[in-house]
């Protein structure tokens, strides 16, 4: 079967649920499987890449996962869409996964993307856009596991509070409290930078907002 | 509102899940916080840059074919016959090797039938072959044998003892039958 083809019956399929696929996967009907596959590898693709930067190792985590789903067809039980299964066995995978070694990871820009805005936009602009998601981009990298996956989820997948609770299993509160950390500690960052115009003032909470004594004494002829 | 709910709720604002009763709420809590007030506005920040920073990454896709995961996954193409008959043929064709096997083994360990030496057949040795006949007749490469060869070719001796007679041309060409008259030859109805 052709990829245009393939690409059609699952088209065809997509009226199907989530559920109804992976029962009729489960019967042995791969092209239900494949209809799942088609339906959630550009997602699961990206999630991989924003999380790996490296789109090879994206295209193999997007094959371990629907790998890994039809090994556990027999004990997938969807309620409403396998997506936040599926992502949180991406996650976990891409988390999980060793850096290649002499893999030069380039930037994570669409150059089509670019060309498309330089009609209307003049260079200057456009380099200053990319090097405003570059810093974004690599604070994003300084952040810890936990924090970098919601806010990958979110802006990246575009996953709601209830999505992502589901993808990394905890309460939705901890999602908001997670999220709105990450953003604190990206301000943190970002205040350095003047394009985003935040006050490196701001950045100091209230509670560590505190007078630090000196650690040494100062000598007594030195001067303060 | 406590900032601990603020916190909250501006998480929400920012993943667009934020009704507009609770977003005036939020506002009049940033209104009388300074802390509130600043982290509204510097995170709405951030939050833009951050959705236009994955902007361009959403848009990417990938090509993979399921093919891949069939693969990875090693499922088999299923079988278009019920199992009972491809166990059936399956069991027959590898009965019908066995057989055949089992002959060759046989016949060859038991040596019945063909003897080697035996001519293989006597029809071949009486069928007339005109390649064996001009074999046969072609005299050897050795001089004794090609000398004993030509006399007992009788043939050949009567050809030799016989007159040779010898054509000369005729008419200028190397011709059995001369042409009768040069009108003959010249005349429209003659006959060649």
């Amino acid at each position: 079967m052709t990829e245009h083809a393939a690409r059609r019956s699952a088209q065809d399929e997509d009226r199907r649920t989530d559920r109804e696929l992976v029962y009729a996967a489960r019967e042995g009907d791969m092209r239900a499987f494949d209809a799942l596959f088609y339906r959630y590898r550009d997602g699961i693709f990206r999630l991989g890449l924003a999380i790996t930067k490296d789109p090879s190792a994206a295209e193999e985590i997007a094959v371990d996962t629907f790998t890994r789903a039809h090994r556990a067809l027999a004990r997938l039980e969807p309620e409403g869409s396998l997506r936040p299964w599926l992502y949180r066995v991406a996650v976990n995978l891409s988390y999980n996964r060793r850096p290649r070694k002499n893999v030069i990871i380039g930037p994570l820009e669409e150059s089509a993307n670019d060309t498309l805005q330089s009609e209307e936009r003049s260079p200057s602009t456009l380099a200053e856009q990319a090097e405003v998601r570059r810093i974004v981009l690599a604070a994003v990298d300084t952040l810890g596991p936990k924090h970098r996956i919601v806010v990958v989820l979110h802006y990246m997948n575009g996953l709601n509070l209830a999505e992502i609770a589901q993808v990394v299993d905890c309460p939705i509160g901890t999602v908001k409290s997670r999220l709105h950390y990450a953003l604190r500690r990206l301000r943190a960052h970002l205040s350095a930078h003047p394009e985003f115009g935040i006050e490196p003032t701001a950045v100091l909470a209230p509670s560590s907002r505190r007078t630090v004594a000196p650690v040494v004494e100062p000598l007594p002829g030195e001067p303060q | 509102m406590a900032c601990r709910a603020a916190e909250q709720k501006m998480a929400e604002l920012f993943t667009g899940e934020l009704e507009a009763r609770e977003r005036l709420e939020l506002e009049a809590h940033a209104d009388g916080c300074a802390r509130c007030d600043a982290a509204l506005r510097d995170l709405s920040t951030i939050s833009v840059a951050l959705d236009r920073a994955y902007a361009p990454l959403r848009q990417r896709g990938t090509q993979l074919s399921a093919a891949r995961v069939r693969l990875a996954a090693r499922v088999e193409p299923r079988p278009s016959l019920p199992w009972w008959r491809i166990g059936f043929v399956g069991r027959l064709s590898e009965a019908t090797m066995a057989l055949g096997f089992a002959a060759l083994v046989l016949g060859g360990s038991l040596d019945v039938g063909v003897k080697p030496d035996a001519p293989l057949s006597p029809a071949s040795a009486s069928t007339p072959s005109i390649i064996k006949d001009y074999m046969r007749t072609q005299p050897p490469y050795e001089e004794t044998t090609y000398f004993r060869w030509l006399r007992l070719q009788p043939r050949l001796i009567v050809s030799i003892s016989a007159p040779i007679v010898v054509r000369y041309p005729a008419g200028g060409r190397f011709d059995l039958e001369p042409l009768a008259t040069e009108d003959d030859w010249l005349s429209p109805g003659a006959t060649r």
